[in-house]
């Protein structure tokens, strides 16, 4: 039990300390150059043979999925695949049915995230586009060759109103609650549709376009 | 068997204050030397900047104590809140008065020694519970619950245990106690076997009486945060922390008593063998409350009353049979 | 217990489509009725949370107990939202990586990660092979850092703050900052480095990193056996073996992933099933366990540590040369550019799926809509599912076990 009281920042048996002097590096402006890619990736393959063929292997599975999939929407659902958009646009009343139908027929067991997401009505080329709400559904499959299950669907700002998928995943009830509190959508069918971030009182839905940073609501604010 | 000081009530006085002195200063440097062990333990320094090697932080830390603000909750019962913190430090020393020292000291040489030490050391459920109680906190209460339950459950097997040096020695008396075994043999050792077993069971429910890791679930801060103690501030709370080290110590200091001999040794004078003893418990008490995690409370209630209740009362008739055949 | 054993919640049986009949033998209640519940009368309501020793952050739970036994639990996120997602659509893309390192506070690198591949798949931009090798070390690493932590504070949530428990925690703490001192090595910073950028990493590996990775690498793995001294005993495996069990199907409808998912024995790691950066190049073993419960996820977690010190020492010992960004260092804040398109990445943090979605829009020099997918959040909405039943004990243990960071959670 001998210390020394002039050192106190000394760190524990020196151990740790020797291990990693912070200073070691100091002033090396050098970067590590590193060998020629070809040589790394080669040795790569040696030393993890079965990475290559496996992750050659996840891939064919995941196109094999993704074409599933597309032909199953197209077919029950009449929807093309929309890969720059993340995924295809479904109509809002059969939300439910896609999701279900995802999770027992194809595998999609997995419940990943929902997002949705306000457009204040706006003029394009082909004439006006009213305020309506985004919802993006992204469902999962497991295991090797996994690939996510993107869809999207349109509601009507006046309304507002989505399925909720609460019946089939319980994980969507936090989720669905977060996108009511911040952006207003109600889910018909939410067993304790409450806010989740912010306090019940607070007035308003801060993820909506419309909404501005500064509103005031005392006495957060 | 002349005491060194013929007067009973002047004895009771003198080795009384004497006692308390000695254990309270003690107990300071004990958490001194408990921080230290932890710093050790975990790699750390542990206090370092009051004196040499933090030698004065328990000083600090009085003075630190004393000037806190002193917080009684409005819902509180006021009267109970302040009644439970000095209740429970005076239970932990008032278990001390029987502890033979060295031959010849101790401040009350009962006949029910044994009996009394353990009554004492029975009752701090009590003035803890009426802490948890009094806070008006639900964590203290939960506490205080706990406390209760544990309390009650480990007296059981403590006792019984502490039976087995009673029987062989035919005394309650701990002076008696340890002047058998400074004639015959420490009690440890004899009756072979079942004298180890009743030790370690005795020093383990002492653990668990006196809350210290792994039996601390009363205090238990991930889950209550500070169990009954909670609403305590200042210098209450440091009369809790401080009847936690002295309950410890005393209880190491019984252990050494009833079965490795108290102050009997070769060489050095008896009360330094008394003094080493309980350190050395005091050594192992510490080393595990800063090694191992915490039990929960049923699996506490498990272990009491489905393993330390039969065992110890198999270790009392043991001993019994013991005396019997072999006298 | 009988009424809490009620397994057709309101919120089944009233759902708009034809009610799915429950395909498990038993699910705790999370909308229970308390009035349904026989001992109502003697329920204590004790709110653990948001300032509690044990509750990693400020996360609030209101607990109804009988006795000791928790009938519901009621959690209350949101004490840390700070409303990220709004804020990521006031700035440029360039600017929402240091945003984002305060998200997961406790694995930074995999969020900057996460937010910029996500940008790189909209731009179209390609990331050298060094970049990708270097983001893949740093993510290993930061797994270890992460992992560590865990370890430390749920050993903390068993034996207090004030015991066994705190030794475990520093020297788990001791070994996270040989990785924290490797990042600052590299970036200058010890927490939010703000080294991934569009195209590729800010910082390169400096001259002689290798062998200070090695070194770390080496000492930590030493004393993985320390932990294991530590925490392999009776009293640990009595207080985790059992408790908090997940079964596989409620870990998929809650959406837990990483290594909660993997202890409840499904063999899913994206790392492995979806190859981002050089995952492909790599043979990543995936960790399972059958067991569900809390020990299960102690031993899945632990023997992830292994496996990233392993992989951190194959990307270590095998940089390529080349550059380190495809793009030209930033010399404006517009100077990315995405008018529309929507996308969805994920990637595996050391929680679980970390994914963006991410939607481009509007003048395309901020993001129109950016929604985070924290890991921790699908982790807490478990709590009322797997308190129920337990005691405040396991209560704690079950919520360190989770491995919430609540900065992730509520943003």
């Amino acid at each position: 039990m001998s210390d020394e009281p002039s050192a106190p920042v000394a760190a524990d048996g020196g151990a740790a300390a020797a291990a990693a002097p912070p200073s070691l590096l100091q002033g090396a402006a050098a970067i590590e150059p590193g060998e020629a890619s070809e040589v790394v990736l080669a040795r790569l393959a040696q030393a993890c043979p079965s990475a290559l063929a496996r992750a050659a292997e996840q891939t064919s599975k995941r196109a094999a999925r993704a074409q599933a999939l597309e032909g199953f929407l197209r077919e029950r659902f009449g929807v093309e695949p929309d890969p720059s958009n993340g995924g295809p646009l479904v109509p809002a009343e059969r939300h439910f049915e896609l999701a279900r139908a995802l999770k027992e027929e194809l595998g999609y067991k997995l419940y990943v995230t929902v997002c949705a997401s306000h457009w204040p009505a706006q003029k394009t080329k082909t004439g006006e586009d009213p305020e309506h709400f985004e919802l993006a559904t992204v469902l999962r499959t497991l295991g090797s060759g996994t690939h996510q299950a993107c869809w999207r669907v349109r509601i009507a700002a006046d309304v507002a109103v989505v399925d909720s998928l609460v019946p089939l995943f319980a994980g969507a009830d936090w989720q669905e609650r977060e996108q009511f509190d911040l952006l207003g959508v109600r889910f018909r069918g939410h067993p304790d549709l409450r806010r989740l971030m912010l306090p019940d009182e607070w007035e308003g839905h801060p993820l909506r376009k419309d909404y501005a940073i500064d509103t005031r609501c005392v006495p957060w604010r | 068997m002349g005491h060194l000081i013929a007067n009973a009530w002047l004895r009771g006085l003198v080795h009384g204050a004497l006692l308390i002195t000695v254990l309270m200063t003690a107990v300071a440097w004990i958490s001194w030397f408990e921080r230290k062990f932890a710093a050790r333990v975990q790699s750390r320094l542990g206090p370092t900047m009051v004196g040499p090697a933090g030698l004065l932080q328990p000083i600090a830390d009085a003075f630190k104590m004393f000037q806190k603000e002193d917080i009684i909750p409005r819902g509180a019962d006021s009267l109970l809140f302040r009644l439970a913190p000095p209740l429970t430090l005076f239970l932990s020393l008032a278990t001390a008065a029987v502890l033979p020292i060295m031959p010849g000291m101790l401040a009350s040489d009962l006949d029910i020694g044994v009996l009394y030490a353990l009554a004492f050391s029975g009752l701090l459920a009590f003035p803890i519970w009426v802490a948890g109680w009094s806070s008006a906190n639900k964590y203290a209460l939960l506490g205080g619950m706990r406390m209760v339950a544990q309390g009650i459950s480990y007296e059981i097997p403590m006792v019984l245990c502490a039976l087995v040096p009673v029987v062989v020695t035919g005394s309650l008396s701990l002076s008696e106690i340890v002047k058998y075994q400074a004639a015959h043999h420490w009690l440890v050792f004899w009756p072979p076997g079942i004298g180890v077993i009743a030790f370690v069971l005795f020093f383990t429910t002492a653990l668990a009486e006196s809350n210290r890791i792994p039996f601390d679930i009363p205090e238990a801060e991930s889950e209550l945060v500070a169990g009954p103690t909670t609403e305590y501030t200042a210098i209450r709370f440091g009369l809790f922390a401080s009847a936690e080290y002295a309950h410890s110590v005393v209880s190491c200091a019984l252990a050494s008593a009833l079965f490795l001999g108290g102050w009997d040794g070769p060489v050095l004078p008896p009360s330094v063998w008394m003094l080493l003893k309980t350190a050395a418990l005091f050594v192992i008490v510490t080393w595990v409350r800063w090694s191992l995690l915490r039990l929960r409370s049923d699996q506490l209630m498990a272990l009491c009353w489905k393993y330390l209740v039969p065992v110890s009362l198999a270790l009392v008739l043991g001993a019994g049979a013991w005396v019997y055949v072999v006298g | 217990m009988a009424s809490t054993a009620a397994v057709s919640s309101k919120a089944r049986a009233s759902s708009t489509e034809a009610s799915l009949t429950p395909t498990r033998a038993f699910v705790p209640d999370p909308y229970l009725d308390l009035a349904t519940y026989a001992a109502a009368a003697d329920l204590l309501t004790l709110s653990l949370g948001p300032q509690h020793p044990s509750t990693h952050g400020v996360f609030r739970v209101v607990l109804y107990l009988d006795g000791e036994l928790i009938v519901k639990a009621v959690p209350h996120v949101g004490y840390l939202h700070r409303g990220v997602e709004k804020l990521c659509e006031k700035l440029s893309y360039s600017n929402v990586t240091p945003i984002l390192d305060k998200n997961d506070y406790v694995a930074p690198m995999c969020n900057e990660q996460a937010a910029n591949m996500v940008f790189e798949q909209l731009l179209g931009v390609e990331v050298p092979l060094r970049a990708k090798f270097v983001r893949t070390l740093l993510a290993e690493l930061q797994r270890i850092a992460s992992h560590l932590l865990w370890l430390g504070t749920f050993a903390m949530d068993l034996g207090g703050a004030l015991g066994g428990g705190t030794s475990v925690f520093m020297y788990c703490f001791r070994e996270r900052e040989l990785i924290l001192d490797l990042f600052e090595e590299l970036t200058g910073c010890r927490f939010h480095y703000n080294t991934h950028c569009i195209g590729g990493n800010r910082h390169d590996i400096p001259a002689g990193y290798p062998a200070l990775v090695h070194q770390s690498l080496d000492l930590i793995e030493a004393r993985l056996l320390e932990y294991l001294g530590m925490l392999e005993h009776p009293i640990f495996r009595d207080r985790t073996r059992g408790v908090g069990t997940v079964d596989a199907e409620l870990a998929l409808e809650l959406g837990l992933t990483g290594p909660l998912l993997r202890a409840s024995g499904i063999d899913h790691d994206l790392r492995r099933d979806a190859p981002y950066h050089v995952y492909d190049l790599l043979d990543v073993n995936v960790i399972c366990d059958d067991g569900g419960d809390c020990y299960a996820r102690y031993k899945v977690r632990l023997q992830e540590i292994a496996e990233s010190i392993r992989l951190s020492r194959l990307l270590i010992d095998n940089l390529p040369a080349g550059p380190i960004c495809s793009t030209k260092p930033l010399s404006g804040v517009t100077q990315f550019k995405i008018t529309s398109g929507q996308a969805y990445v994920a990637i595996e943090s050391p929680r679980g799926e970390l994914g963006t979605w991410l939607i481009a829009g509007g003048k395309g020099m901020n993001p129109y809509r950016m929604k985070l997918r924290p890991p921790s959040l699908h982790a807490l909405a478990a709590v009322p599912y797997l308190f129920p039943r337990h005691t405040l004990s396991d209560a704690v243990a079950i919520l360190g076990s989770l491995d919430p960071i609540m900065g992730e959670a509520d943003r």
